[in-house]
């Protein structure tokens, strides 16, 4: 069993909640949100986000819109949906009581 | 010498050797061949592209500059390799692949002249039994002693749908906790 695998798939559960969480605060291009996981270690490769951006698009979560930049190619900017917004406060509810639950379980001895 | 070639990514325009533009050429291709089951693909593969031309822009020094193979080879490292991103997806595909229940071959006692080997037949082919008996029985008139012996093995070879789960199976159709309801 590969050490990898297993956190991977651990991160990917994580991920859409840090998505959404961060995109809660304010409205953000891919870029800026690429920036803030790969800070938090939350991200190993780009390539990740992008399935992931589509399909809470695509789910209702999440909308954007195109704004021009002056350095570069046209940049989206995502908001969060009140859908999203109801769907975030379920996963933070559950986040915590997993976390809770997985602090007393590993220190069980 | 290396042939410069002129490129346009996410509307912006970038000058690459020919070496740079093969590995991104191919390594595009990858991308759409890895993504090309999953929903909203060419938005997928178009977000990238702009990813791509952004970091382009970044090492972009000078309006000259052209983008050369460590360049391309650095973005790659940093989008990373289709394998490693795209499992959520492989597991969408695979969930829907276990839902399609396998078709078997059994014998239908509900429907049934002698044993249900008509019926079964006609189950796993998805005809009308009367069809496989009316061959049945043209065969038997114009021949061939052997037909009846192919009864009698089919007949002892191919199993009795007796659970609902069996019965399912014969027809093709999912065994879940629904279609078993339903029964």
């Amino acid at each position: 069993m590969k050490i990898e695998n297993t956190t991977a798939q651990m991160r990917k559960g994580i991920l859409e909640f840090c998505i959404l969480s961060l995109i809660s605060g304010k409205d953000l291009y891919t870029t800026e949100i690429l920036d803030t996981l790969k800070k938090g270690k939350m991200l190993v490769v780009e390539g990740t986000i992008y399935p992931l951006l589509t399909r809470l698009k695509n789910a209702n979560l999440l909308q954007y819109h195109w704004e021009e930049s002056t350095s570069g190619p046209p940049r989206k900017y995502y908001s969060i949906t009140p859908e999203g917004e109801e769907f975030l406060s379920k996963l933070k509810t559950v986040w915590n009581e997993l976390n809770e639950a997985v602090q007393i379980i590993t220190t069980q001895k | 010498m290396n042939k410069t070639i002129n490129i346009n990514l996410a509307s912006t325009f970038f000058y690459m050797d020919e070496n740079a533009y093969t590995i991104l050429k191919s390594y595009l291709n990858e991308l759409e061949s890895a993504f090309k089951n999953t929903l909203g693909k060419d938005e997928i593969l178009q977000d990238i592209e702009t990813r791509i031309a952004e970091l382009f822009q970044e090492r972009k020094t000078s309006s000259d500059y052209v983008i050369n193979e460590t360049d391309v080879n650095e973005i790659i490292d940093i989008l990373g390799q289709p394998k490693d991103f795209i499992l959520e997806d492989e597991d969408e595909t695979t969930d829907t692949g276990d839902t399609k229940s396998e078709k078997k071959l059994f014998r239908d006692r509900e429907d049934r002249y002698i044993a249900g080997v008509a019926s079964g037949l006609g189950h796993y082919f998805g005809i009308d039994a009367s069809w496989i008996r009316l061959i049945w029985v043209l065969f038997a008139l114009f021949s061939v002693g052997s037909l009846f012996l192919i009864y009698l093995i089919l007949w002892a070879i191919v199993p009795e749908a007796k659970t609902t789960a069996e019965k399912l199976k014969m027809k093709g159709e999912p065994v879940n906790i629904d279609t078993i309801q339903k029964k």
